[in-house]
């Protein structure tokens, strides 16, 4: 149910946002006559959705014979479990992102390639910097000197 | 006419310079399918500076290799790390992937590979036999035909997943919406751009399905890392598909071929519709409907079939009338025009060799693709059982590549990252991604048909269904929507009776 | 003990990925010596269109005598905005350049984009590339004159496809129906379909380069009622000229070279002559001329000249047909 809620925040974002384009005629339909119509459809299937996954959840909930604080509270428990790992490995990539617009591409995907090997579980150090220094040279064989695909480059380098 | 100008063509593609030119054009249409990021379009532009100095045929040759063998490579990424090498593979990603993960990884890449060569020759079978009459069909649809079409695409494939019918369409939806980020594709105005800049060209497609998919994936194997994924060792006999398999491929492939190539033949990102499109139908009517998501074969022949001949079929409308309705084919057309060829209906008459020749090379490129990535099979599937230590921070780097090549903008990274975020949070709470990018894809010809419909009409709704062809289009898509509903209240009755 | 290794290993190899990476980024020079790398031509216009055919072909005759490669990039959307906003933001020093055309007029008129001509140093101008009327091959008009005297009789009956809202064969229509004064309906397609709906039926005429419709004329499936220049072209010496047929207008797509403001003047002048020498080499005077263009050079300062008027001749057009708001 708060999923539903998600989307239709998300839907009522782009409707809102879509009035400040013209819709002019129907001879001749605006910008924001489309987004417009589509956000309407979002929000009319997230609101089925939030009935659906309400009324179901009261069947479930009846079943079990808790009630609606506890339910909730287990669910958010079972899901948070093991959510150490996604977080750290999107931190990890915001500052790799980051870092690539000091110090280019390649150095930042060097230690990005290390760090997020250690991540995943690598025991030593040797062979993720092995792993990261082939994965940078591949990328600058093949993609800036044969390809002529440029990457972003750093200010500091 | 045919016994005749059939050995000639096949005698041009067999000339030494032009044999070399086609395995060049299908190696390095592979490699373009494989890596994200690169797709066939820009990669046949890089080459034809390369191509002018071969002449016509030999140039034109490695440039339509490139085409087509990009559809072959498209599969690898998305069957060995779930990420979608092309947009007409996200689909495969739905049972490759999963077919990977249980081992299966060789199967399910031969399989592509074998469908590939079957659509591929079949859609050169077609595209010269039947190439004048079936271009004449393209043009019977104008905008208010392709309107009814995307809706009639997005309620068929509003059970893609067989999960949520609800679910699927909020997730279309958002594909739509997102959709019309950047610039308005009829009267040029930015819309939803929220004052970046970068926005304004609109979210990368590549972008959002690598986050969706790959980076999703990562994270979610990141969650679950305490279980701890054991592949089982698989012995090199069972890399390749067994009896089974290639027994329940047979009818999908058939079915995906010839679907994919009438699909090919329209405008607008035809190879992914028909990869979803076969999809959808598999989904429906195998015996194996359980086993969708969960690693059915015919996932992955039907869609991998469909998206080769599709990319057959966008053929005729270049050849036939010189109109290019894909990206790939409009480069192709800009070649053609390069060195000196005027593709359209006298093309057959004033240059056969260089008709001929790209023909034959179409015959010889798919069996070499075929013998070229058969061995491969064996190599690549080795790859998932590197251990996700290692492979998954490569999958990472292959991402932020692919949705960074697409443009050369960091903007598009971020969106990556931010569509991988949200990925994986969507499959906690059961959210299949895939009808999302049916809704990406379609988007723009929706939005677009619509309004040039309404402009024609000069505001007359009727003209929306205006053809024969709209009015039939129209009776499947309301009988497809009413169906699954009345389907609920009767077995609901049932369930009471 | 064997760990100890390991790690100094490691550290090794760091230190020489780092020192790698550095000299694979040396690669600037000094600017005297111009180009000692590869140049970039940003083309706003997608691969495999009439723009970005000429943008390679043209490219390939310049690599030749430049010494280094000119390589062609497409960076497309927002109707080319995005193409001139990053070479405006690039470096001066004559590594990146815009394939640049009518669209810096139309982007900066409609202000998709916060600057004009201006911003940018012209180098040079290489050519024009007309717009012809073109109408499907059962269309009941037999020339120019009796469509323009139809539309007239039927205000805003008549539907002209274009290739997007404010490209420049949006405006040609635009400014037409201004002159004769007259309504049409312009439907906006992306190439290709438009030719595709004109064949089909769907719409009565479309207004396009010829590249678009070379083997549609060729094959007879659709005919040109008209062409936007002054003078007629030569793949279509039967083909009237909108003035000739009695529509006092002359509007061309025109193409060029420009780069970022401040541009070192030694380079703009090193690269205008090798251009001047490609437009006017038989080549290139051949290719065009095969795909309904016309080569012409133009040097810096008229070019910029040029562009100046057909600023201010598109403002005038958007203005008259209300598109500015």
């Amino acid at each position: 149910m708060g999923s539903s809620i998600v989307w239709m925040l998300f839907g009522l974002l782009f409707l809102v946002y879509s009035l400040r384009y013209p819709f002019d005629t129907i001879g001749s339909p605006g910008p924001a006559v489309f987004p417009f119509l589509i956000s309407v459809f979002l929000i009319f299937f997230s609101g089925l959705e939030a009935i659906k996954s309400y009324t179901n959840r009261k069947k479930e909930a009846e079943k079990e014979c808790v009630d609606e604080a506890s339910y909730w509270f287990t669910r958010v428990c079972e899901r948070a479990k093991g959510e150490a790992g996604p977080i750290k490995m999107t931190a990890v990539f915001v500052v790799y992102l980051l870092a690539m617009v000091w110090v280019g591409f390649f150095v930042s995907t060097f230690l990005f390639v290390f760090v997020s090997s250690r991540l995943m579980g690598s025991k030593d150090f040797l062979r993720p910097i092995a792993l990261s220094l082939g994965i940078v040279i591949f990328c600058y064989i093949l993609f800036e000197v044969w390809l002529k695909v440029s990457f972003p480059r750093g200010i500091l380098f | 006419m045919f016994d005749h100008s059939v050995i000639s063509s096949l005698l041009t593609a067999f000339q030494p310079v032009n044999l070399v030119s086609c395995f060049i054009g299908a190696v390095v249409g592979t490699l373009v399918g494989v890596l994200p990021g690169l797709g066939p379009a820009a990669a046949m532009a890089l080459v034809i500076p390369l191509t002018l100095k071969l002449g016509p045929t030999a140039g034109l040759i490695m440039l339509a290799g490139i085409y087509y063998g990009s559809m072959y490579g498209g599969s690898t990424t998305s069957i060995l790390v779930n990420v979608p090498g092309e947009p007409a593979s996200v689909v495969t990603t739905l049972d490759g992937y999963v077919m990977a993960r249980k081992g299966r990884a060789g199967a399910a890449l031969a399989i592509a590979a074998i469908g590939s060569f079957a659509a591929g020759t079949f859609s050169v079978i077609a595209l010269q036999f039947f190439a004048p009459l079936l271009a004449r069909s393209a043009l019977a649809f104008g905008p208010a035909e392709y309107f009814v079409l995307t809706v009639l695409g997005i309620v068929l494939l509003s059970n893609l997943t067989g999960k949520s019918r609800v679910k699927s369409l909020i997730l279309m939806m958002v594909g739509l919406v997102l959709s019309t980020i950047g610039m308005d594709p009829v009267g040029g105005v930015e819309r939803f751009s929220f004052g970046i800049d970068a926005a304004q060209g609109g979210v990368s497609f590549i972008a959002i399905t690598t986050g969706l998919f790959g980076v999703a994936e990562v994270l979610t194997i990141m969650a679950e890392k305490e279980e701890k994924v054991e592949l089982l060792p698989v012995k090199f006999r069972e890399l390749y598909p067994n009896r089974e398999e290639i027994k329940r491929s047979v009818a999908p492939i058939v079915r995906g071929s010839v679907m994919g190539f009438f699909i090919g033949l329209l405008p607008g990102p035809a190879a992914t519709m028909a990869a979803f499109a076969s999809y959808g139908l598999e989904r429906r009517i195998s015996k194996f409907k359980h086993m969708f998501g969960k690693g059915a074969i015919e996932g992955v022949a039907g869609p991998e079939s469909a998206n080769n001949a599709a990319a057959g079929g966008a053929m005729i409308p270049l050849l036939s009338l010189g109109l290019p309705f894909t990206p790939a084919t409009a480069v192709l057309l800009g070649g053609m025009l390069l060195h000196g060829v005027t593709p359209g209906p006298f093309l057959l008459k004033d240059r056969p060799d260089v008709f001929w020749g790209v023909i034959g090379s179409f015959y010889l490129g798919n069996l070499m693709l075929l013998i070229l990535n058969l061995p491969l099979v064996g190599i690549f599937a080795k790859i998932v059982r590197v251990s996700p230590k290692y492979l998954m921070p490569t999958v990472l780097v292959l991402c932020v590549i692919g949705a960074y090549g697409d443009n050369s903008s960091m903007f598009d990274v971020w969106v990556m990252l931010a569509s991988g975020v949200a990925g994986f949070l969507m499959r906690k709470y059961q959210y299949e991604p895939a009808p999302l990018v049916v809704g990406l894809v379609l988007g723009p010809v929706m939005e677009r048909s619509l309004r040039q419909t309404l402009i024609i009409s000069k505001g007359d709704i009727s003209g929306l269904w205006g053809s024969g062809i709209c009015v039939i289009m129209w009776v499947v898509v309301i009988f497809s929507a009413i169906y699954p509903i009345v389907g609920h209240f009767i077995n609901r009755s049932k369930k009471v009776l | 003990m064997k760990r100890r290794v390991g790690r100094k290993i490691a550290f090794f190899l760091f230190f020489a990925s780092l020192f790698f990476t550095q000299l694979c980024l040396q690669a600037h020079a000094a600017k005297d010596d111009w180009p000692t790398k590869q140049v970039e031509l940003i083309n706003p216009f997608g691969a495999g269109g009439a723009a970005d055919i000429q943008a390679r072909k043209l490219a390939e005759i310049i690599s030749r005598d430049l010494g280094q490669p000119m390589v062609v990039r497409n960076v497309t959307g927002a109707g080319g905005a995005i193409a001139y906003n990053e070479v405006r933001r690039a470096k001066p020093d004559g590594y990146t350049l815009i394939w640049y055309s009518g669209a810096i007029n139309t982007l900066s008129a409609r202000k998709q984009i916060t600057f004009d001509y201006t911003a940018f140093d012209h180098i040079a101008g290489i050519g024009y590339e007309t717009i012809a009327i073109a109408v499907n091959k059962t269309a009941p008009w037999k020339d120019f004159k009796e469509f323009v005297a139809y539309i007239k009789q039927n205000p805003g009956k008549v539907t002209i496809g274009n290739s997007g809202m404010g490209s420049v064969t949006h405006m040609v229509p635009v400014a037409m129906a201004a002159k004769i004064k007259a309504q049409v309906t312009h439907v906006p397609f992306g190439t290709g379909l438009a030719v595709a709906s004109l064949m089909g039926g769907k719409i009565d005429a479309s207004s396009q380069h010829p590249a678009e419709i070379l083997s549609q004329v060729k094959a007879g499936e659709v005919r040109v009622l008209a062409v936007s220049s002054a003078k007629r072209i030569s793949i279509w010496p039967n083909v009237p000229t909108m003035k000739e047929s009695g529509v006092d207008l002359v509007f061309d797509q025109w193409r060029g070279f420009a780069a970022p403001k401040g541009t070192p003047k030694n380079v703009i002048d090193k690269l205008s002559s090798i251009v001047k020498k490609a437009v006017e080499s038989k080549e290139w005077i051949d290719f065009t001329s095969s795909v309904g263009t016309t080569a012409e050079y133009m040097d810096p300062s008229s070019f910029l000249k040029f562009v100046a008027e057909q600023d201010k001749l598109t403002k005038e057009i958007m203005t008259e047909a209300g598109l500015l708001k």
